[in-house]
Formats: structure tokens, C-alpha cells, sequence
């Protein structure tokens, strides 16, 4: 071995020169890795941002707003029953693979994940599934027209066909790969995997024979570096270009140094604060009451979000609750809150708190926010006890069923209210994300019908209706929606979008 | 000799399996939900549940460790649950040479720095090199490791990369899956000049600890030695100084440092968590400590057999060494 090395390290120390590689690359830092690179396996943001330039949807948002338009689907048609979906699909697109797209594509697609036995059925089950459960059936009708049978109308399934199992996979490629294809993916995207090195790099190169607009940079490097803070400093000095998790306490000074800059958009992040309507006092609305009078949320947007985020009364964002009807804003008014509180029959003051000790994007410094929580408390004669937890056990303790108050948040799969009141609070969904264990007849019977009312102004009522509800119950309190943020070199250019990360809407700055 | 490294080889299987067993146990006394981990805490329950029946997370733990075991036998260390398609073998034989490379590079420091402070402190007893040099191995047994990175990325990040192992453009085909070896092999000069320039601040942070302590048992073993009659013998001889501390009087105070030296590493290759999370350097001590985030029961259980596997065998190499240095040392044979 040393006698092959020896020649070799003289020849290297020799002829060391600033070689790299000869494309010109974007190179992207994020907090973590990728655990698969299989659109129907993906559970979370860091997985799905690669996905996202590697594969197409039918549909997709238009731009930076959150309006469908189509992608690999040229347009598409419902029946008047709501209940079929047909889409013409766009033709001559092919896989990075060399094999044409076409309908047999999308139903192999979907059939992978949603038909129990399918032969080649991902490793992981499909997180996502619950955002098919409408879909009875998808039929290729001809090679460019697909049928999607649902089980009943629903309004929001084209929103759910831009998530991240509906993804158009190559079927050669799934058959070929078996369980290897979440590392050799093959998609219709504008950038194909060039190579990934497992926690030290993706290389992403753009698809030259893209059907669409080709992206403007050939190469994205994507590299996980874990501490935000040495992300900045690796921007600052100029060794990587995007740094999509940069801490809030940063923000100012990356937008005042020369050779970085820092932009926001608006996300479907919200934080909120959670009870356990199955324990006393915290199923007691005037002690929900007291404790969401007692809470200035301009304070906690200041402390704990570097005032990056919005205050709000609704658990659904503002931006997607305008057209609905009027919310009044949150209340802080602590000598309410100690009337409230006083109706409420205490055995002791002290009540318990969870929260993360870990960042998410709906709590940046989780820490921050408990302790303001606590001290906001104690103002109406409450004292609250902090229990905090890690990743992996803080998923687990808040969905216990004897847990107390908790803090978490909602980061939506797609733009629309019913991505809040259903997986947060409807009876369905006490088993995964309602922790509150909230199943109120009025709001679930709304919440379910808007789900197939077609009719517009009808299903405005229906979701009205069931605000009203929340509000006069109030079973969870909606603290802040959160903004996005993303430091980038001055040298870059990147149009944010409200949910997806594009790598192909990123160029070099003029 | 022979029959000693077979019984200590046979000893091994034992540590491996009361290694394996306790990691179990106390992975699984946790709180954590693996199947949570897996699909996400939007996923559905009936999901979940799914995910716990397929992956046998809802067997008696005697059962599940059970399965473990033979699976175990057949060299098989299990599955990544979150990274599908991959086998924590992979996973292992990626990292573990990254930590290898780090660890050996800190010893390297550690063992020229700390005998030099050693010999130096020695020869020089009751001086001021004597003072200046043991202050200094204080200091590095007692100064937090993550904190002195903290002081070492501020200190040189303007002049040395703080982070990874290597920068991302630079394109590097896994061979050995040691960096600078995989560099050399490739004739790649630039990723070989980046890799070692990632290596210096970590290596340094790591070696502190190990540094001290060499300097320390350099000192006090070489004292031993130089007060004996032998040495007087040498210089009377008229030996140069030079030669009857080197030559004399280091290799019969070897067998300690060798035997420290041997145990530090071991700790090195399991110990590094801290220094590989300070500097974000890809090798083991990152790999455990987000298996654990992740609740990846087979990868923690995987990383914690191979180190405690690679910690037996030093201290094996290191007991054969002994014999090397010093011939008097014989094992499996009664004294005569």
C-alpha cells in the first residue's frame, strides 16, 4: 500500500493546483441529509426539497403564488358529480431514464403506494397515504389521458396531487432498482441525480432535455450542515451559496453584510398551544380562555421569532383564511384572563408545560418560547412547570393521553384551511395530529361536509361555521404563523415559494 | 503467546455479546417511538401501527432481541429503518474510516507533542520547561473539548475550514473510504490539500487529552527509569545526553506509555462525539449521535458493537506490543 501511496503523494504535492470540478455549481446547505430519494416514502421537508426538482406532478403552483396550474398534466377536467378526474397529459416528455411518460406512468405511480400487494410497493409506507384516502381508483384511458375515481367529490384533491408520493416515478426505473430505486431515482424533473455520497452530498445536473423551461444553474450541490450558525459563517466566507436554515439572530447582520442578503416569504407554518381536553383544569374552557387572554403574542413574535413571524386568532394563516370571513384579532387582556381563571375550580396553581428542546420552523427557539409562556402565566397567579424534550420522545409524550399543556405547530401540506381543521382538530384524527383529543359534533360535521361541497359560497359557510366553533371553544390556541427565511449569497438569486423549495428557480445574479 | 491470543480472542465474543445486549435494553428503555420515526407524526396510526407490526417493534423485547442476536450470527448488523435501502454495515463502513482518519491524526499529535513535553519536563525536572510543560498537560486534561474547538473555530476560521470533512465540490470516488488515502489514490492534489486543512482543527481539539496524558506518564515513567543504575552506568560509559534518554532510558519507559497510549485510542474512536459534533466531521461519533435523535435501534446498536469490537482488538495489539518492547515479556509462560 505505502509503496503505491508514496509516488502518488509526491505527485499530488507536486502538481497541487485549485482543480475542481468544471461545472459551475450552486451549492445549497440544509440542516440534514436525505433518508430516500422515493417521492411515495418521503415524511418530511429535508427529503422533499430534492424530490421537488427531480420529478414532476400532474399539477403544480403556478409561479410563486399557490394557484394550480398544470405540470405534466395539461389540463384537466372534473365530471359534474365532482366524483371523476380526468387529465390530458402532456406528450414527448421522458424520463431521465430514456423511457417515455405516459399514463401507465401515473397509475403506476399511484398504485405503488395506495393498492395493498402492489409487487413493487415502497419499504416505508407511504406517509401520505391519508391525503389519497379519496382516490377509489386511477385508470389510464388511452397513453395521454388518466382517470382518477374518487370515492367522493373532493375539493382539495388537486391540492394533494402536488404533494410528494404523487410524484410521477419512472416504472422501469422502480422495476429495475427494487428496493435500491430510493438511491437511483428517475423522474421527469429539470434535474436528474448525478451523484450522492451519503450525509456529505447530493449533485443534482440540470436535464438538457427538459420539457419545460430549463433551469438557469447546471449544477446543485446540496450538503447537510447540521449547526446553522456554521452554515452562515461557510456563506460568509463564500463556501456555499444558500443557506435555507439560518437562526433568526442572524438575520439582521447577513442582510447588512456586503456579500449576503436574506429573504422572506410567507409559509402555511403556524404555531399553537395545545391542552388535554381529557384533564382537568385544561378542559376547562375558561381556564383555556384565561390562559389565551393572558398570552401577547407581539411580545412572544418579538422574543422568540425575532419578529419574523405574524400574530394570529385563527389556527389557519390569515393568508388563506381572507376570503372566508372576518376573524377579530387575538385578545391580551390580563385582568379578563384572571376573571376567566378565577371561574375555573383549581386544586394548585401549578400546571405542566411540554415543549421541544429541539429548533422546528414553527419554533425556532423553542426554549424561548416555553419560558415566555411561563412567565406570562405567572402574571395571572399561575405557575407553570417546563418539561422538555427531544425529538424522538417529544413525539411521543405530547400524544399520550395523560399529557398536560403542550407547545407544538403545523407546518401545511397544501393551501387550503381544511390542511388545518382536519389532521389538528377533527374527531378522525385524535389518533395522529389532534393531540387535543378535541371531537366536537358541530365542528367535525362542518369540517367533513366542506371537504365535498363544490359549491364555493356553501363551503365558505361550512368553514365559517366551524370557526365559530373553534373560537367559542377555543380548544387549542393559535399563537404565531411563521415566515420563511433564507440567507443567500449576494451572488444568487432565488424565488421563494410559499411551500415548495425549487433548486431550478434559483440563478446566478447579474 | 499464541495460546494468550486465542483465549483473549475467545474472550471477545463475551464482551460483544454483554455490549450488545445492554445497548438493547437501554435503547428500548427510552422513550421514542421508532415506527413514529420512520413515517412522521402526521402519519396516520393504522400507518403506525402497520410500520411497528412489519418492523416487529410490538414483540416481547426478549423476542425482538432474540431476532437481533441470530441475525447477528449470520454477520448481519440490520437496517437503517429511516434510510431505506441501506444496511447499517454500509453505513459503518462508511463513517467508521472517516473517525479512523481523525483519530488517528489527533494520536499522531498527541504522541510527538506529548513525549516531546514529557522528555522535555524530564530531563529538565524542577525547571521552568518542567513547569511550562506540565501546566500546559493540565490544561489539556482539563479544558472541556468542546469548548477549546469552540476557542479553535474562532480562533482560525478565517484561515481553515471549521466544518466537514471535505468541501462539496470537491468530487472524491469512495476506494478505501479513508479521505486522504482515497485522494492520493485518485492523484487528486486539491482534495488532498482540502482534506488534511479539515483535518487540523478537529485532530487538534481531539488530541489535547491524550496529548496531557502522554506528557504526564512520559514524565513520570522516564524519572523512574533515569534514576537507575543503568543510566549512571551510561553516562559514566560517556554516553551523550541525548543518547541515554532516547536510547536507554525511553524504551524501558515505554511499556506505560505504549499501554496509555494503546487505551487512548480505543477511547478516541468512541469518544469523538463531541469533537466530530463541534467541527460537523462525517465519522461515528455523528453517526451515533443522530441514530439516537432518529431512535435507529440497529445503528446504534451496529456503531456501538464495532467500536467496542475495535476497542478489544488495540488493547490485544497493544498487550502484544509489550512483548515487542520489551523482551522480558512473555506470555502463557511461567516465569522461570
Amino acid at each position: 500500500m505505502l509503496r503505491r501511496l508514496l509516488p502518488a503523494l509526491i505527485l499530488v504535492l507536486g502538481s497541487c493546483s485549485g482543480e475542481t470540478s468544471d461545472k459551475k455549481a450552486l451549492i445549497w446547505a440544509r440542516s440534514s441529509d436525505s433518508s430516500t430519494l422515493d417521492p411515495a416514502e418521503i415524511e418530511w421537508g429535508e427529503d422533499a426539497k430534492v424530490i421537488q426538482s427531480l420529478y414532476d406532478t400532474l399539477v403544480t403552483y403556478k409561479g410563486d403564488t399557490v394557484e394550480l396550474e398544470g405540470k405534466l398534466a395539461e389540463r384537466w377536467t372534473f365530471s359534474p358529480d365532482g366524483k371523476t378526474l380526468t387529465f390530458e397529459l402532456r406528450k414527448g416528455v421522458r424520463f431521465h431514464d430514456g423511457s417515455a411518460f405516459d399514463s401507465s406512468a401515473v397509475v403506476f405511480t399511484f398504485e405503488r403506494f395506495l393498492k395493498p400487494g402492489h409487487p413493487n410497493r415502497p419499504k416505508i409506507p407511504c406517509p401520505y397515504e391519508a391525503n389519497f384516502a379519496d382516490i377509489d381508483r386511477v385508470a389510464a384511458d388511452g397513453p395521454h389521458r388518466v382517470v382518477f375515481t374518487l370515492k367522493r367529490p373532493s375539493v382539495v384533491i388537486l391540492y394533494n396531487l402536488t404533494l410528494f408520493a404523487a410524484n410521477i416515478v419512472s416504472p422501469d426505473a422502480v422495476k429495475k432498482h427494487g428496493a435500491q430505486f430510493p438511491v437511483n431515482p428517475v423522474g421527469t424533473g429539470p434535474y436528474s441525480l448525478a451523484r450522492w455520497d451519503r450525509d456529505v452530498r447530493i449533485v443534482l445536473d440540470r436535464n438538457e432535455s427538459y420539457w419545460g423551461p430549463k433551469p438557469a444553474i447546471e449544477r446543485v450541490i446540496v450538503v447537510p450542515v447540521r449547526s446553522p450558525q456554521t452554515a452562515i459563517e461557510k456563506l460568509r466566507k463564500g463556501e456555499v451559496h444558500v443557506v435555507d436554515h439560518p437562526t433568526l439572530s442572524d438575520v439582521k447582520t447577513l442582510a447588512e453584510d456586503p456579500a449576503t442578503k436574506v429573504d422572506t416569504e410567507i409559509s402555511l407554518t403556524v404555531s399553537y398551544l395545545g391542552f388535554n381536553l381529557k384533564r382537568h383544569p385544561y378542559s376547562d374552557p375558561n381556564f383555556r380562555r384565561a390562559v389565551s387572554l393572558a398570552l401577547d403574542r407581539n411580545t412572544l413574535n418579538a422574543l422568540a421569532y425575532h419578529g419574523m413571524a405574524e400574530p394570529i386568532a385563527n389556527l389557519v394563516p390569515p393568508v388563506l383564511w381572507k376570503d372566508i370571513c372576518p376573524t377579530p384579532p387575538y385578545e391580551y387582556d390580563l385582568e379578563k384572563a384572571k376573571e376567566s381563571l378565577a371561574k375555573v375550580k383549581l386544586e394548585s396553581k401549578e400546571i405542566e408545560l411540554l415543549h421541544m428542546t429541539f429548533a422546528r420552523p414553527y419554533a425556532p427557539e423553542p426554549l424561548r418560547a416555553a419560558e415566555f409562556v411561563k412567565d406570562q402565566l405567572r402574571k395571572i397567579g399561575l405557575e407553570v412547570k417546563l418539561t422538555g424534550y427531544d425529538k424522538s420522545a417529544y413525539d411521543q409524550k405530547y400524544k399520550e393521553k395523560n399529557h398536560p399543556m403542550y407547545l407544538l405547530g403545523w407546518i401545511a401540506d397544501i393551501p387550503d384551511p381544511d390542511n388545518f381543521y382536519y389532521p389538528l382538530l377533527h374527531g378522525d384524527s385524535k389518533d395522529s395530529m389532534n393531540a387535543s383529543q378535541f371531537d366536537d359534533p358541530v365542528f367535525n360535521d362542518s369540517v367533513t361536509r366542506s371537504q365535498s361541497e363544490l359549491d364555493p359560497a356553501k363551503r365558505k359557510e361550512l368553514l365559517a361555521k366551524a370557526y365559530e366553533r373553534y373560537r367559542e371553544v377555543l380548544p387549542t390556541i393559535p399563537l404565531v404563523a411563521v415566515k420563511q427565511v433564507i440567507a443567500l449569497s449576494r451572488r444568487v438569486d432565488y424565488n421563494m415559494h410559499p411551500i415548495e423549495y425549487r433548486f431550478y428557480a434559483a440563478s446566478w445574479a447579474k | 503467546m499464541t495460546a494468550y491470543v486465542v483465549r483473549r480472542l475467545l474472550f471477545l465474543p463475551v464482551v460483544l455479546w454483554a455490549v450488545s445486549f445492554i445497548v438493547f435494553v437501554l435503547m428500548r428503555s427510552v422513550p421514542g417511538d421508532p415506527a413514529t420515526a420512520i413515517v412522521g407524526e402526521k402519519a396516520p396510526l393504522e400507518v403506525r401501527q402497520r410500520v411497528r407490526r412489519e418492523r416487529g417493534f410490538d414483540r416481547p423485547i426478549l423476542v425482538q432481541y432474540g431476532i437481533y442476536v441470530v441475525k447477528l450470527l449470520h454477520g448481519d448488523l440490520g437496517e437503517s429503518f429511516k434510510h431505506s435501502s441501506e444496511k447499517v454495515s454500509d453505513q459503518i463502513a462508511r463513517k467508521l474510516p472517516h473517525t479512523i482518519e481523525l483519530a488517528g491524526a489527533a494520536m499522531a499529535i498527541a504522541l510527538v507533542g506529548g513525549l516531546m513535553l514529557g522528555i522535555l519536563s524530564a530531563v529538565y525536572k524542577g525547571r521552568w520547561i518542567d513547569y511550562v510543560s506540565m501546566t500546559v498537560a493540565l490544561a489539556g486534561v482539563s479544558v472541556p473539548i468542546f469548548w477549546l474547538g469552540l476557542l479553535l473555530i474562532l480562533a482560525f476560521e478565517s484561515v481553515l475550514p471549521i466544518s466537514g470533512n471535505l468541501n462539496p465540490e470537491l468530487i472524491l470516488d469512495s476506494r478505501t473510504g479513508f479521505i486522504l488515502v482515497d485522494a492520493l489514490l485518485a492523484r487528486n492534489g486539491a482534495a488532498f490539500w482540502n482534506a488534511l486543512q479539515h483535518l487540523v482543527l478537529p485532530a487538534a481539539a481531539l488530541s489535547t487529552i491524550p496529548l496531557a496524558m502522554t506528557a504526564r506518564i512520559t514524565r513520570s515513567a522516564l524519572l523512574e527509569v533515569l534514576e537507575s543504575d543503568y543510566i549512571r552506568t551510561a553516562r559514566a560509559k560517556g554516553a551523550s545526553p541525548a543518547r541515554v534518554v532516547l536510547r536507554h532510558a525511553l524504551r524501558n519507559a515505554a511499556i506505560p506509555i505504549v499501554t496509555l497510549v494503546g487505551l487512548e485510542f480505543g477511547y478516541l474512536l468512541g469518544g469523538a462525539v463531541l469533537t466530530e459534533t463541534v467541527f460537523d466531521w462525517d465519522g461515528m461519533g455523528t453517526y451515533i449521535l443522530t441514530s439516537v435523535r432518529e431512535t435507529e435501534y440497529e445503528s446504534i446498536g451496529g456503531a456501538v458493537l464495532v467500536l467496542a469490537f475495535m476497542f478489544v482488538l488495540v488493547n490485544l495489539a497493544v498487550d502484544l506490543l509489550y512483548a515487542f518492547i520489551d523482551p522480558r515479556v512473555r506470555y502463557g509462560q511461567s516465569e522461570a
